[in-house]
């Protein structure tokens, strides 16, 4: 396996900067990224939660839309965006905002943000660099946070489990 | 819990009431996060005050491993799919379809 491992970087108060390379060509990389079958393969939902609704439309002006549902609540969450720079297979910049219970307008909108996507390829391989862009460093650190949160999100419903259990 | 308290201290009541928990089932979820270092608390009269282990505004090493791991399961799902994409374009797309110029290189 090549040495393709992910960084991420706060190099400003509100930024944050994933690294990572792929043993594939950029052109690939691409349509993983941002073609709705393929998305659903990578974005993992948090425990208990399924993907419900992935669209994505990669050009200036084009729309993202991703929706989670969980036994509670359809949808739990929303994600919504529109690409506002795209150099096909180069770079490729959206807005995002997700909203909690609903969609935008009918939820409580807990984040946004603009996520850029750059790509290089060198020897059949391809480097990706994501910027995250947020509105103020509390809402980056929230965001490095809720990396947190989903990690434990199964040791959670194992410790209510056992919690709501009699001892 | 641990989103709440990355804004800073943050009293038993204060950390149960958001979550719609009891004062008891905070209380033991805070010494679960206790035992694991993740959260200390201090008591000052008869308030219990919480906060993170590392402030993760100036110690973002654990924290950003957490956020880290996240993207990896994301980027490794990324992987396979992508090894099963370089698969499918080097196979002809249908099966039936007949390639009078030879699509197949020898490797090596």
């Amino acid at each position: 396996m090549l040495s393709n491992g992910l960084k991420v970087l706060t190099p400003t108060d509100t930024t944050i900067v994933l690294t990572r390379d792929f043993s594939a060509p950029r052109r690939l990389v691409w349509e993983a990224m941002f073609t709705p079958d393929k998305m659903r393969r990578w974005m993992l939902p948090p425990p208990g939660w399924t993907l419900s609704v992935c669209e994505c439309d990669a050009r200036v002006g084009g729309v993202l839309r991703v929706a989670w549902r969980s036994d509670d609540a359809d949808p739990a969450m929303t994600l919504q965006g529109t690409f506002t720079s795209v150099e096909h297979l180069a770079q490729a910049t959206h807005t995002e905002t997700m909203v909690a219970g609903g969609w935008l307008g009918s939820g409580k909108v807990v984040g946004s943000l603009v996520e850029m996507h750059e790509f290089a390829e060198r020897d059949g391989v391809t480097s990706m660099r994501i910027t995250q862009r947020y509105e103020s460093k509390d809402a980056r650190d929230g965001a490095l946070a809720s990396g947190m949160d989903e990690g434990m999100e199964a040791c959670y419903k194992q410790l209510d489990e056992v919690l709501s259990k009699p001892a | 819990m641990i989103r709440q308290l990355s804004g800073g201290e943050r009293n038993l009541s204060e950390l149960a009431s958001p979550l719609k928990m009891t004062f008891p089932a905070a209380t033991k979820h805070v010494r679960v996060l206790e035992r694991a270092r993740i959260v200390r608390r201090r008591v000052v009269g008869r308030e219990h005050l919480c906060s993170l282990w590392a402030d993760p505004l100036r110690e973002a090493t654990e924290w950003t491993e957490q956020f880290r791991r996240h993207w990896e399961a994301r980027f490794e799902a990324l992987d396979q799919l992508l090894e099963e994409m370089k698969t499918e374009t080097k196979r002809p797309a249908k099966p039936s379809a007949k390639s009078p110029t030879g699509a197949r290189k020898p490797r090596g």
